[in-house]
C-alpha cells in the first residue's frame, strides 16, 4: 500500500518535531516493510549504475554483495585437504601450558563493510588418537577442543566449541584369532561435531575468523572438515 | 531514472510548509517507486534466493555452569518416574537467552527465527542401568547352548528447546517450540524432535572383540562415556498471525530408549534402572537469530 504521510503541514501554523519525526518513521516503516508492487515502476526498474559488483573469492569461496558475504570451504573439492591438531603444539604436555592454534586452512578474512552480524557454521570429523603416552592427563581424559576464534587464537570463543575424547582403547592382540579394535573405536574416536557461532559487529572492519584447536592427545587427524560464513548487513 | 530528485534542503534555506509536505507525498504516488528511490542496498546479488535477507534482531548467551574445562559441571538425574523433569542448562536462570533485553521479538509470516546452541556432556552410569522392561536387549549366543545379553545401547538423554511467549519476565509460561514435544505425555515420536539434541546415555560392548563365529561368551562390558561436544539447532518461521518470542532456554530430560510401536518410531520412558545414571552438562552458548526473507 502508498505511503501516506500521517500529518499534513500548514502555512502559519506551529511546526513541532513531533509531527515531523512522526511522518518520518512512517516512511521508515514503509521503505522497510511497506512497498508493495503496486508502487514500484512497472518499467526498467534497475539501471547498471545501481548494481554493485560482486566479488568472488576462489580461495575461500566467499562472494560478497550488497547484503553481506556468504561461502565457505571444506575438506573435499579437487584435493582432498586433511588437516590435523596435535598437543605437541597446543595442549603442550610436557610443559603443562596450553594454548590455542589455528587448524590450518579453516580461517576467513573478510572485508567488511558496515555494521553488520556474522554467522560463522564449521564441523570437523576427526580421529582422535588412540593416544596412550605416558605424559599428560590420563588416556581417558585427554580431549581435542575445536572452537572458533575472532581475529587470532587469543580471542578463542571456547565456550562455542566441542569436544572429542580420545581414543584411549587398545587393540585385541591375541595370536590365535584376528586382530581389531577390541572396543568400539570409531564410537569413542571418530568424532563428527559442529558449531555456529554469531557475533556482530558495529562498522567497518578487517574481519578474521577461523577455527582454534586445543589438544591433549599427540596425534589427531582432521579427515573432513568445513567452514562456512555469511553475514549480513543490518 | 529516479522519480524522487528533489534536491535537498541547504541550511539558510527558508522551506515553507508546501516543501515538506513535498518531501513526503513524493513516497506516496502508486507505480512509480524504482530502486534509486530505496538505495542499492535493496537490490540483492542472487547468492540468496528470493529478493534477500534482512537480519533484524540477534541475540547469544552463555549458558549453563563451570566451563568449557569441564570444572564444576551440572549434574542432572536421570528420570526415576513418568513424566521426566525437564532441567534448564545451568539451573533456572542459567540457561536463558532474552531476546531484546526482554523486549522480546515479534515475529509474522515471511520471517524466521534461527536458534542455535552448544554445550559439553557426560553421562555418567554405575552398574549396569538396564533392569526390567530391558529395552533392547539382544540375545547373542555364548557357544555352549544359551545365551548372553547384550544391550544395543540405544539408550539416550535429549535436550531441547523451550521458547517463552506468555510471560516477558521470563518466570513462567516456558514450552516447548514448535514441532518438539515436551515429554510429558508418554512416548515421543521423533517426528516431534524439530528442537531436540540427542546424546548418548550408555555403551557396553563384548569383550571378545576378535570375531569368533558371532558368539559372545562373557558378559558385556561397559564402557565409560566421555566428555562430548553436543549441539543443536532449530528454524521457525510463522505461517500467518505473528508472535513475540520473549526468551529461548534449553532444557534437559531422560534417559530414554529408542523403541517402535505401530509404525512409529518412538523415545520411550527409561525408568525401571538397574543402577545409577547422571549428566554431566558444561558450560556453551545459545544464540539466536531473526531475520526477514524478502
Amino acid at each position: 500500500m502508498a505511503y501516506t504521510k500521517p500529518n499534513t503541514f500548514a502555512d502559519g501554523t506551529a511546526l513541532t518535531a513531533a509531527d515531523v519525526q512522526g511522518n518520518t518513521d512512517a516512511l521508515r516503516v514503509y521503505l522497510h516493510e511497506g512497498v508493495s508492487g503496486a508502487d514500484l515502476l512497472a518499467g526498467q526498474f534497475v539501471d547498471r549504475r545501481h548494481v554493485q559488483q560482486p566479488g568472488f573469492n576462489s580461495i575461500t569461496g566467499v562472494q560478497h554483495g550488497v547484503s553481506g558475504h556468504q561461502g565457505g570451504q571444506w575438506s573435499g573439492g579437487s584435493t582432498v585437504r586433511v588437516t590435523f591438531s596435535t598437543s605437541a603444539l597446543t595442549g603442550r604436555r610436557y610443559t603443562g601450558a596450553q594454548r590455542w592454534e589455528q587448524v590450518p586452512g579453516t580461517a576467513f578474512q573478510v572485508d567488511i563493510r558496515g555494521a553488520a552480524t556474522v554467522l560463522f557454521h564449521w564441523f570437523v570429523e576427526v580421529e582422535a588418537g588412540p593416544d596412550d603416552g605416558s605424559r599428560g592427563p590420563g588416556t581417558d581424559e585427554r580431549y581435542v577442543w575445536f572452537a572458533p576464534y575472532i581475529g587470532n587464537t587469543g580471542f578463542t570463543r571456547a565456550n562455542s566449541g566441542q569436544e572429542v575424547v580420545n581414543n584411549y582403547n587398545g587393540w585385541e592382540n591375541g595370536t590365535t584369532n584376528a586382530y581389531g579394535a577390541d572396543q568400539p573405536y570409531t564410537y569413542l574416536g571418530y568424532g563428527a561435531h559442529n558449531g555456529v557461532y554469531l557475533d556482530t559487529t558495529t562498522g567497518p572492519a578487517r574481519y578474521t575468523v577461523g577455527l582454534g584447536t586445543l589438544s591433549y592427545i599427540e596425534r589427531v587427524s582432521v579427515l573432513n572438515w568445513g567452514v562456512a560464513i555469511e553475514t549480513t548487513y543490518d | 531514472m529516479s522519480r524522487i530528485n528533489r534536491p535537498r534542503i541547504n541550511a539558510g534555506d527558508t522551506i515553507d510548509a508546501t516543501d515538506l509536505n513535498n518531501r513526503f507525498d513524493d513516497y506516496s504516488q502508486a507505480g512509480a517507486l524504482d530502486v534509486a528511490n530505496h538505495g542499492i542496498g535493496s537490490v540483492d546479488l542472487p547468492q540468496i534466493q528470493s529478493n534477500g535477507v534482512i537480519t533484524l534482531n540477534s541475540d547469544s548467551e552463555l549458558i549453563g555452569t563451570g566451563s568449557w574445562t569441564h570444572s564444576t559441571p551440572q549434574n542432572i538425574a536421570c528420570m526415576a518416574a513418568s513424566p521426566p523433569t525437564l532441567t534448564e542448562i545451568g539451573g533456572a536462570g542459567n540457561g536463558r537467552l532474552s531476546l531484546s533485553g526482554l523486549a522480546g521479538w515479534t515475529m509474522g509470516p515471511g520471517e524466521v527465527l534461527r536458534v542455535y546452541w552448544n554445550f559439553g556432556a557426560e553421562p555418567n552410569v554405575t552398574g549396569r542401568p538396564y533392569a526390567a522392561p530391558e529395552y533392547g536387549a539382544l540375545a547373542i549366543d555364548n557357544g555352549s547352548g544359551g545365551s548372553t545379553d547384550l544391550n544395543d545401547c540405544l539408550a539416550c538423554w535429549v535436550a531441547h528447546l523451550q521458547w517463552n511467549i506468555t510471560d516477558p519476565t521470563l518466570a513462567t509460561g516456558w514450552a516447548a517450540v514448535p514441532g518438539q514435544n515436551d515429554f510429558q505425555s508418554g512416548p515421543t515420536s521423533i517426528t516431534q524432535l524439530a528442537a531436540s539434541s540427542v546424546i548418548p546415555a550408555y555403551l557396553e560392548y563384548s569383550p571378545e572383540g576378535h570375531a569368533n563365529d558371532g558368539v559372545m561368551s562373557s558378559a558385556p562390558t561397559q564402557k565409560d562415556l566421555k566428555w562430548m561436544g553436543v549441539t543443536g539447532h532449530y528454524f521457525y518461521s510463522p505461517s500467518s498471525g505473528s508472535v513475540t518470542i520473549y526468551g529461548l532456554r534449553v532444557v534437559i530430560s531422560g534417559i530414554y530408549h529408542a523403541g517402535f510401536s505401530a509404525s512409529v518410531n518412538q523415545l520411550l520412558d527409561f525408568t525401571a534402572l538397574g543402577g545409577t545414571c547422571s549428566l554431566d552438562v558444561s558450560q556453551g552458548r545459545l544464540s539466536a537469530l531473526h531475520q526477514r526473507i524478502a
